[in-house]
């Protein structure tokens, strides 16, 4: 097995560099992306159950007049690759390296499972033999290689890695049942976090008083905690200004009249940022932040060279492929609300009645119509400007024409990351991140 | 020379060959624990629509991997882990991977004397994948097709004694974009494109259920979504063995249905499949575990007992009249194990989703009937439409 070194970068790179050689002449859109992958998922709970997957995901994809996708090609299958893609009699080309040896990899720390389980007992201790409280964690962890070529460049080569734990805390007592969830996101040599199996229980317990209103939809004044609302923003202005969601016409914020949207808020899909993030795109592409929304207008469309070229503008460096088997489409990473000036504590003081949302799951989405389904799976009521009681799970409805133009208060405690997830499109799912600071809402549709 | 778009492993006999050159290689590592091995080897063609335009491309793709389990001697449970490729560097690395680390999968595989044939094999008849040309040229009439795709796949699992099951599959796929409805994907047995008729005719005028006292067809695509979070509430316990259930819920795992888009001979362990009564339009009679009910969701992933082949059968079959909503849509969402929301897409008459809250031993119940002849969904599921009585949506 080929091991991370100078020459086995040497002979991939110059692989790459040959491999795309022969899609020149092609469209922009021909490159060679070649992936190596490993991702562990790690379950944990306080009753014992260990369960730990590592798998790793290494393959090629080629774009020219066709695309070649295959797993884990030898230096001369990727060359071979580059010619059947290149759908022509391309010149004679010569393997770099010996026949069927495979690209470099990069590998994630053995051991974690032990690691994690150290950190469990560590940090659950006060609750692990508690009778009525189950803990449930869940580690998600990989590391990726990415080469990509293009004619006549230099192969490029980044390394990405994400890192993300989830702690399910249930508690039992007197026929009463309580749950929560606390997510983070961690960068490759964070530690574990101390202190979230706490929070978790605590706010589990908290929970066993949860109410439930008369299951009639109303309209409710709504804050998110700080992070929660970059969920709405992702799914709702995010997804609607994805250059291929542009082209085919599917998106509210760019068809028919353009809404308005509050003056105040900023919002930003920046690569760079997140829990995943990457620097060149999956094409190759230099990628940078785009300022979606400002000043109550559009201001900015993610592409990919594809939905670019269509649109007459450059990529901004948003192609993303799930993985080498998949075809690069605009994809989201990092996209947050810029912080605002209002203290967090005087959007809630400032609120008479309404509903405190702590954690949201998005349900179901119509760019076309602006308007998204979310699932609330931790709340609470607001009476005369204080957190009064927890909340049931219930649906919400918010759109663009009424919802979001009623933001009328946005915290400056921007926050990422307190409700983690990955996106889904086209069955390509992809790591990403968003942020947000304390959200007010004058107006949502909620199923109480 | 390699052909860029072909494998030496593409042929069954030829998979079969390597998976016991690497079962013999694996062997030497394991010092005597009990192991499996599964691999795979697939290649698909497709073509699909550029986003805002008439132009189409194509691509080929030829994947392929393998999984190890290793059972610990004395234990229950197994380590795992899966690599791309079936190159002797890719066995190196799951060897690796489930020496150091990996616990807690099922460790279930079969005895020895379980498999009584040295080799079995599942396959469908050969086929030769449609060009590119050929796949174009079928989406140049249907506008609404985003992309379509042929291709074959090809099995093998390895046990300890190596013995060896071997299936080939092919299938295709089509996914439109649907308007109003959303994407909507199509499958079908075999390299021929899918038929995109639809069931039933058009959704009814409002497609979402009307008062708690009427009933509402669930067409079988939307079904399908339901069917599959209800099995799995049964397997989850959510659902107990005896609860009474509504004459509609009559429902089985056949892995070997003729129809069937997945499933076949042998599960993803190695072990023989049977068909399992799951509900009889009475009570809930059963769930999915043990031999024969091992899946994969991918190679990737560790065999655990999961459906193969949900079929409902229409044997309580309600003419649906005119007035009856026929909903095209409808995605479950769970709220907590006891509790779902059931999302039915918005009302033309109302301003929110037609949503409606429910336990999911509350649905099963109210599962009154059947309508329409049983259709094979991309999903799997093989099911004619479901109607229900008494869902209540809340206003």
């Amino acid at each position: 097995m080929s091991v991370p070194g100078s020459h086995a970068h040497d002979s991939t790179r110059e692989a790459i560099a040959l491999a795309a050689e022969a899609l020149s002449g092609l469209d922009a859109s021909a490159h060679v992306f070649l992936e190596d992958r490993e991702d562990v998922r790690i379950r944990l709970a306080n009753d014992g159950a260990r369960e730990c997957t590592r798998t790793r995901s290494r393959g090629a994809s080629v774009v020219g007049r066709t695309t070649v996708h295959r797993s884990d090609p030898g230096i001369d299958e990727l060359l071979l690759m580059a010619v059947l893609a290149a759908g022509r009699g391309a010149p004679p080309i010569r393997a770099p390296g010996p026949i069927g040896e495979r690209p470099a990899m990069s590998r994630l720390p053995e051991g974690l499972p032990d690691q994690a389980a150290a950190w469990l007992a560590a940090d659950a201790a006060d609750h692990f033999e508690e009778p009525g409280v189950r803990i449930e964690v869940r580690i998600v962890r990989f590391n990726q290689t990415v080469w990509v070529g293009r004619p006549f460049e230099p192969a490029l080569r980044e390394g990405r890695a994400g890192h993300r734990i989830e702690v399910r805390a249930t508690c039992r007592a007197a026929g009463r049942v309580g749950e929560a969830i606390a997510e983070r996101a961690l960068g490759p040599t964070d530690p574990f976090p101390y202190g979230i199996v706490d929070s978790a229980v605590r706010r589990a317990r908290e929970r066993f008083g949860s109410r439930r209103g008369p299951g009639r939809w109303s309209a409710v004044p709504a804050i998110f905690a700080p992070s929660i609302a970059g969920v709405v923003v992702h799914e709702l202005i995010g997804h609607s200004l994805e250059g291929d969601i542009v082209a085919r016409g599917a998106s509210r914020l760019t068809t028919f009249r353009e809404p308005r949207l509050p003056r105040e808020l900023t919002v930003v899909e920046d690569p760079h940022r997140g829990r995943a993030p990457w620097t060149i795109d999956d094409e190759g592409t230099s990628a940078r932040p785009v300022v979606l929304v400002e000043g109550g207008r559009v201001t900015g469309v993610l592409h990919d060279v594809t939905t670019a070229r269509a649109a007459g503008a450059e990529s901004t460096g948003h192609g993303r492929r799930a993985s080498y088997l998949d075809r690069v489409l605009p994809r989201l990473g990092c996209t947050f609300v810029a912080g605002g000036h209002d203290d967090p504590r005087s959007i809630l003081e400032g609120t008479p009645t309404g509903v405190f949302l702590r954690r949201i799951v998005a349900a179901n989405v119509d760019a076309a119509a602006g308007v998204a389904t979310f699932l609330v799976t931790d709340a609470d009521a607001i009476e005369q400007g204080r957190l009064t009681y927890p909340l049931e799970p219930f649906p919400i409805v918010i759109d663009i024409e009424e919802s979001l133009r009623s933001m009328d208060a946005i915290g400056d405690d921007l926050e990422f990351d307190r409700c983690v997830g990955s996106c889904v499109r086209d069955g390509q799912p992809v790591a990403v991140s968003v942020g947000a600071p304390t959200i007010r809402l004058g107006v949502i549709k909620a199923l109480l | 020379m390699i052909a860029p778009d072909s494998s030496p492993w593409l042929e069954p006999d030829a998979l079969v060959d390597r998976a016991l050159h690497l079962w013999r290689a694996a062997r030497a590592g394991v010092e005597g624990d009990r192991f499996d091995l599964f691999l795979k080897i697939a290649r698909r063609r497709r073509a699909h629509r550029e986003p805002g335009s008439d132009r189409t491309s194509t691509s080929e793709t030829l994947e392929c991997g393998l999984a190890m389990r290793r059972a610990r001697r004395g234990g229950t449970l197994a380590s795992f882990a899966a690599c791309s490729g079936l190159s002797n560097e890719a066995l190196d690395w799951v060897l690796g991977a489930v020496t150091r680390e990996g616990a807690g999968v099922l460790s279930d595989m079969p005895a020895p004397g379980s498999v009584v044939e040295p080799l079995r094999a599942d396959l469908d008849a050969g086929h030769e994948l449609p060009t590119a040309e050929q796949l174009e040229s079928w989406m140049t009439d249907r506008k609404q097709v985003a992309w379509v795709e042929s291709g074959g796949t090809h099995e093998v699992v390895v046990g300890h004694e190596g013995w060896v099951a071997l299936r080939g599959r092919y299938r295709s796929w089509a996914m439109t974009d649907g308007g109003k409805e959303g994407p909507r994907l199509f499958a079908a047995r075999g390299l021929a494109p899918p038929d995109l008729a639809d069931w039933g005719g058009e959704p009814g005028s409002d497609g979402s259920p009307g008062s708690p006292s009427t009933a509402v067809v669930v067409a079988p695509a939307a079904a399908a979504a339901v069917i599959s979070s209800l099995v799995r509430a049964m397997q989850a316990g959510d659902i107990a063995t005896g609860m009474p259930v509504g004459a509609g819920w009559c429902v089985a795992d056949d892995p070997r249905h003729p129809d069937g888009l997945s499933g076949g001979m042998f599960d993803d362990a190695g072990f023989e499949t049977r068909r399992t009564i799951l509900a009889d339009g009475r009570q809930a009679v059963g769930i999915l575990s043990g031999a024969g009910t091992f899946r994969r969701a991918s190679f990737r992933d560790p065999p655990a007992c999961a459906a193969s082949t949900l079929v409902v059968f229409p044997d309580a079959p309600i003419k649906v009249g005119p007035h009856i909503p026929i909903v095209a849509r409808c995605r479950v969402l769970p709220v907590s194990p006891g509790e779902w929301v059931l999302d039915f897409g918005s009302g033309a008459s109302s301003d929110h989703p037609a949503i409606a809250r429910i336990t999911p031993e509350a649905l099963v119940e109210r599962c009154v009937g059947t309508a329409g002849p049983p259709v094979v969904c991309a999903d799997g599921v093989i099911t004619p439409g479901l109607v229900f009585k008494g869902i209540e949506i809340a206003q």
